[in-house]
């Protein structure tokens, strides 16, 4: 079974290849839901999440759905301070409520543009003026933001000046601000040359995007983001598609939007929409040519420019594809007559209208694979007798049917099984990548498998020495049932066939066949070896050699004596005594040290009869001194 | 030929020097010297015959007469009157507390070891 499962994994594993820098695309289902969580804020309570839900969803062109009096909401909730008045003005202008601001708005506002605190409000400001069609002073407001921007010049105070002086009119002069573009995209970080994001995530992101592109449309500017930039930027929003918030969600949306309606960069991408199966009935490919919202994109000229094997031939170029519907187009891989194998599909994709605004289509690849259906040939099963090899039984079985009688052997046979494997369209014999033959006993709880080789040409073949068995199956007699199993990444159906059954004898029943299952038990207890004690010298020698080493000791008082060493010095006062007594004792306190006391008690004993022969042994080498003075003062 | 009388000569003169111009003490402390110098090569010699095995008791019993014989010169260094002018603080006594000192602690560790 494990053997099958195997092999349908490795059938359901296609690897697409890719160009070099390849636009990503959202999902349907993953746009679905982005709309659905915007949608779902309904009903609003508040004005923020109102405004990005309205305008998130007119980014998308989706409608909000009418199961709320929004505009009614919004004049309720409107009231004379800058964050009501800005999103007020955003939602009514979407959702063209012809909402009437309040008498104080342009007051209220003008004075936010002149305090010029931040780049952020003065856009709101500017935001709200413009949406409620109230005057806007320009020079003013150019101003504010130049000042706001010397206090702060973060991406995010950038992008918010972008978005402000693209609400001024072509004819004002908005200075420098333009000029920041290409500094603030250098502080963008690249990841895994792939994507494009800066800092603040996806918010600083899709504002710097959005604020450029609005810019840039407004002055009829050139946005100083080259092709690869833009796309690596488009990659990084489509890999945020999955939100959590109605608030990033708005974001998302917004800058989807920056990438599929704009006048300068919208990435397109080659998407295949077939499987990257050809089969024999089924050999079309389908590609779609879509934006990054996978919606498809005007009329193409697609082409396959070259057909590849993985062995790097090629076996057809320069294939048109024909439209099969909206932004798709296909071809029949049948018709270049493909074996079974990998193949890379390189395509070419331009626009009937020329669209410099299209970018990202240039060289996409994909891999696909071309599989046939196959069908096992001439299966034989020979059975000889070991001593008697001329004599020769042979069972045959068609594939799909089994065997029509069971195989017999003792441990006196040999049985070997050979088939070959065929292409049912083009009847040709092939070599799968791997075949096995499972036997498993009925009764016991053991299973082998033995694998096919191929030593002559395409046929596959195995032998099975009887008496080599019965240690693989602990000596069981009995029935074992013989399957054959075929698996090639190229085959449309992988084969698992119920042969028959095999009949064993063995001469010797051995023990019922362990269990597969092992059963949880406490590894070995780990011991400490010592050191293996080496092989000891005879008593004798160790004797001879304390002797010999304590020799020397004797030596010593024998020259000393020569020397005329005495103890004739020796007064008996007290501390003497005490003394060589003292040292004396220390040394026999090693002794029991070594043969049965601790350190601890030992260096208890120590530090008492330490001490004690300390005081003394000062006292006697001080008075040893004392009279040597004196013997040398006279 | 010459060169062997030479050497008994020098020898000669050595031993002759030595026994005159030499304190009885230090006389005493390179007896000392001499047993911990046999008994030191006696060891090694049962190790290089018969083994080491066990290891660190021959590695104690050894360490034991190499420090005891550093020790003895030591104290030979100090109470050396010629060497007097050096070791102007330190009295023999003191030098000979001093060596008993280090022997007891020497010995605690070589007793450790020894195992």
């Amino acid at each position: 079974m494990a053997a099958t499962r195997g092999i349908c994994l490795a059938l359901s594993l296609f690897v697409i290849c890719c160009s070099a820098l390849q636009v990503d695309v959202v999902p349907e289902n993953d746009l679905l839901q982005l709309i659905q969580k915007l949608k779902a804020a309904q009903p609003y309570k508040d004005l923020v999440t109102a405004y990005y839900s309205v305008v998130g969803l007119e980014a998308l062109n989706e409608k909000v759905p009418e199961n709320q009096d929004v505009c009614a909401f919004i004049k309720k909730s409107m009231t004379s301070n800058l964050v009501n008045l800005y999103f007020g003005a955003f939602i009514g202008d979407s959702l063209k409520c012809n909402l009437t601001p309040p008498k104080d708005a342009q007051k209220v506002l003008n004075d936010v543009i002149l305090d010029g605190r931040t780049t952020f409000l003065i856009y709101q400001a500017v935001g709200a003026l413009t949406k409620f069609n109230l005057k806007v002073d320009a020079s003013m407001v150019v101003k504010s933001l130049k000042s706001a921007l010397e206090k702060d010049d973060s991406t995010a105070s950038h992008s918010f000046a972008f978005h402000a002086a693209a609400f001024l009119p072509k004819d004002a002069d908005i200075g420098t601000i333009p000029n920041a573009i290409g500094e603030v995209l250098n502080q963008a970080d690249e990841i895994g040359d792939k994507y494009l994001q800066f800092d603040g995530g996806i918010r600083d992101t899709i504002l710097f995007v959005t604020g450029v592109y609005r810019l840039c449309y407004a002055r009829g500017l050139t946005p100083a983001i080259d092709n690869d930039q833009a796309i690596k930027l488009a990659n990084y929003i489509v890999s945020k598609r999955h939100v959590g918030s109605v608030r990033n969600a708005y974001y998302v949306a917004l800058g989807l939007q920056a990438f599929t309606e704009n006048k300068f960069q919208i990435p397109g991408s080659v998407v295949l929409t077939s499987q990257a199966l050809i089969r024999k009935n089924d050999g079309n490919i389908v590609v779609k040519a879509c934006n990054i919202l996978g919606k498809p994109l005007p009329k193409m000229d697609v082409k396959a420019t070259s057909i590849v094997s993985t062995e790097g031939n090629t076996i057809a170029s320069d294939v048109d594809l024909v439209e099969k519907s909206a932004g798709e187009y296909q071809f029949d891989f049948n018709k270049m007559k493909p074996e079974r194998g990998f193949y890379t599909v390189h395509f070419n994709v331009a626009p009937v209208v020329e669209d410099k605004r299209l970018i990202g289509l240039q060289d996409s690849s994909f891999k696909v694979k071309k599989v046939v259906n196959v069908a096992v040939e001439s299966f034989k099963v020979k059975t000889s007798d070991i001593d008697q090899a001329s004599v020769q039984k042979e069972a045959r079985a068609t594939f799909p049917k089994g065997l029509a009688s069971n195989i017999q052997a003792d441990e006196h046979s040999n049985v070997a099984i050979e088939f070959i494997v065929k292409d049912v369209e083009k009847n040709v014999e092939i070599v799968p990548q791997q075949a096995f033959l499972r036997l498993a006993c009925d009764k016991c709880n053991v299973d082998r498998s033995f694998l096919f080789t191929n030593r002559n040409e395409q046929l596959l073949s195995l032998e099975l020495d009887i008496t080599e068995l019965r240690k693989t199956f602990y000596s069981q007699s009995g029935n074992y049932s013989m399957d054959v199993i075929i698996g090639d990444p190229t085959f449309s159906n992988q084969i698992y066939w119920k042969v028959g059954s095999l009949s064993l004898k063995f001469t010797t029943t051995g023990a019922a066949a362990p269990s597969t299952k092992i059963p949880p038990s406490s590894k070995p207890e780990i011991q400490h070896v010592f050191r293996v004690p080496e092989k000891r010298p005879p008593e004798l020698v160790s004797k001879a050699f304390t002797l010999l080493v304590l020799s020397p000791l004797v030596i010593m008082f024998v020259m000393w004596n020569l020397f005329g060493a005495n103890v004739s010095n020796f007064s008996f006062t007290l501390p003497n005594i005490v003394f060589h007594l003292g040292v004396g004792a220390i040394f026999l306190l090693y002794y029991c040290y070594w043969t049965n006391l601790n350190m601890f008690t030992t260096l208890k004993y120590l530090a008492v009869i330490g001490g004690i022969t300390f005081v003394s042994g000062t006292s006697v080498l001080r008075s040893i001194a004392n009279d040597r003075m004196k013997k040398e003062l006279r | 030929m010459s060169s062997q009388a030479s050497l008994s000569e020098i020898l000669s003169t050595l031993y002759t020097e030595y026994n005159l111009k030499t304190p009885n003490k230090l006389k005493i402390v390179d007896c000392y010297l001499f047993y911990i110098l046999l008994t030191g090569i006696f060891q090694f010699g049962y190790c290089c015959l018969v083994g080491t095995f066990p290891f660190n008791a021959f590695l104690s019993g050894f360490i034991s007469t190499v420090a005891s014989f550093t020790l003895g010169v030591c104290l030979r260094v100090q109470v050396n009157p010629l060497n007097r002018p050096i070791f102007k603080g330190i009295s023999p006594e003191r030098a000979f507390g001093d060596f008993l000192f280090a022997n007891v602690l020497l010995h605690l560790i070589v007793i450790n070891f020894i195992g």
